[in-house]
């Protein structure tokens, strides 16, 4: 009954985890990015390559 | 608000599941801080966040297994395992679906397997992820590929600590969301913190363990095959225990060679110059108990568990309940109140396969003198003659023994993980509450 309980609390603490990714994915995909002090200005198109991507490898990034 | 936190376990408990989470996430949220340019998409950006939180939960485990004292309290061992098993089947499937999304958002991604020319970022996250898949296929089906329990602790530990490392190599590789160095410092002193407790655990610990040695006083057979290893301490006090916990012990070899084998005291928790261990021979450690030799050396590290009715001191009494071997910790409960007098009422139901196999009988029967205590003996194979109980524990028998007051008793269980699921289910028909019921899985492995 105890491990069926914290079947029931691993259950509970995973999907506030996966929710927490999903938050985290909407909140940096909602805006472009900005620099501290920056005065916001319309929305720009958003850019073919990764900043990244195009100095390390054409592969993309993941993390 | 202190005070309760201090005193109510459940608060405690809750307190240790925010902080678990707190602490998950907190990794995540700091990548939020300085956000790198956006627009990747939404799945690509909750598979990175699936990766990072994956990550998290595996450097946690080192935490969940590190034996920390103030964590173990509040739940058990037992417990802290299970969920620890739980929690890295969680962070296993969340770092192989963290690049499943990425492969089938970007198709062209796949090329990261093709692992001679793939970058060492995409290699360190293979091999960090086959790191992690042996691991888990090692320990579910650790029996049936019959990897014995030594060689299988000592892989495991390397394997966590190689998946661990190659997968934050791999977050640090990419740099996408580690460029900035404050960031890679965090995630740097986050991984630290875990490699500290592994290597507390495996290298400081059993050097502490070593200036506390041990030696074998002398092995006794019991019936019901088992051995009471009886070891004094060497050079020091010993430790006293509260009566029902646990010690790992290495025996015959040095406590850095990850031998050891948790086994529940069976003397008195007051006796901290003799630590009597009760042990059956049903293993390959535990059959070789018998042929220990006096003066052999042993490191003890320990005491563990909450399995023990020294938390509730207040109760009017207890109802004991023990399968075989589980009968080890009641006993030192038992021996340990009668060396205190303890006035209070102590029913023991002992199921055990025949009369002859009842161990500490003889024992047991003499602690009656010096304690209010009800034996009820349940045997599978009873003779003739035999005019107590037999069968097994069920919602019957206990309805006869238990008091009618549930709850004016707490209830511990030792017995085979069966006996103890099909009594803590009869309990809780009998409406004894929950919070009433403890119970000590001795099969850790």
């Amino acid at each position: 009954m105890r491990y069926s309980i914290m079947l029931q609390l691993v259950t509970g603490i995973t999907l506030i985890l996966l929710g927490s990714a999903a938050v985290f994915a909407w909140i940096q995909n909602r805006t472009e990015p900005m620099e501290l002090g920056q005065v916001p200005t319309s929305p720009e198109p958003k850019p073919d390559k990764q900043p990244h991507s195009s100095t390390r490898d054409p592969l993309p990034p993941l993390g | 608000m202190r005070r309760l936190l201090m005193h109510n376990p459940i608060a405690v408990a809750t307190l240790w599941i925010v902080a678990y989470i707190a602490l998950t996430l907190f990794p995540l949220l700091v990548l939020l801080l300085y956000p790198v340019p956006t627009g990747r998409g939404f799945w690509l950006e909750f598979s990175v966040a699936l990766g990072f939180i994956g990550l998290a939960m595996m450097a946690l485990q080192f935490v969940l297994t590190a034996r920390v004292n103030r964590i173990e309290s509040s739940y058990g061992i037992d417990i802290l395992l299970q969920f620890h098993r739980y929690t890295s089947l969680v962070a296993f499937v969340m770092v192989l679906v963290h690049p499943l999304i990425l492969f089938i958002i970007q198709p062209e991604s796949l090329q990261l397997l093709n692992f001679p020319q793939a970058p060492w970022r995409a290699r360190m996250a293979v091999l960090g992820t086959l790191a992690f898949l042996a691991m888990v296929v090692t320990t579910l089906w650790r029996k049936p590929l019959r990897i014995p329990y030594e060689p299988w602790r000592a892989s495991h530990s390397i394997l966590a600590v190689l998946a661990v490392g190659l997968g934050f190599g791999h977050a640090v590789g990419v740099g996408n969301y580690l460029g900035l160095f404050w960031k890679a410092v965090l995630w740097t002193g986050f991984m630290l913190v875990s490699l500290w407790l592994i290597l507390y655990v495996r290298l400081v610990k059993p050097w502490m363990m070593t200036q506390k040695p041990y030696v074998v006083e002398e092995v006794i057979p019991q019936r019901g095959n088992v051995w009471t290893l009886a070891l004094k301490p060497l050079g020091h006090d010993g430790f006293t225990f509260q009566p029902g916990q646990f010690a790992w012990l290495t025996l015959n070899i040095t406590p850095f060679s990850m031998r050891e084998h948790p086994f529940s005291m069976s003397s008195s928790g007051d006796r901290a110059d003799r630590i009597e261990f009760g042990i059956k021979a049903i293993g390959d450690f535990t059959r070789r108990i018998k042929d220990v030799k006096p003066g052999t050396r042993a490191y003890l590290d320990g005491p563990y568990g909450v399995f023990t009715t020294e938390r509730y001191w207040d109760s009017a009494g207890f109802v004991l309940i023990a399968g075989g071997v589980g009968i080890t910790p009641i006993y030192s409960m038992l021996l340990t109140a009668a060396e205190r007098k303890d006035d209070r009422p102590f029913l023991l139901i002992y199921s055990a396969p025949s009369w002859e196999e009842v161990t500490y009988r003889e024992e047991l029967e003499g602690l009656k003198e010096k304690l209010d205590l009800t034996l009820v003996y349940v045997l599978r194979q009873a003779t003739e003659e035999w005019k107590g109980e037999t069968g097994y524990v069920d919602r019957a028998l206990l309805e006869k023994y238990i008091p009618l007051h549930r709850g004016s008793r707490q209830y511990f269980i030792c017995a085979a993980p069966v006996m103890m699921d099909a009594v803590e289910r009869a309990l809780f028909e009998l409406e004894v509450p929950v919070t009433h019921v403890h119970i000590e899985h001795f099969d850790l492995a």
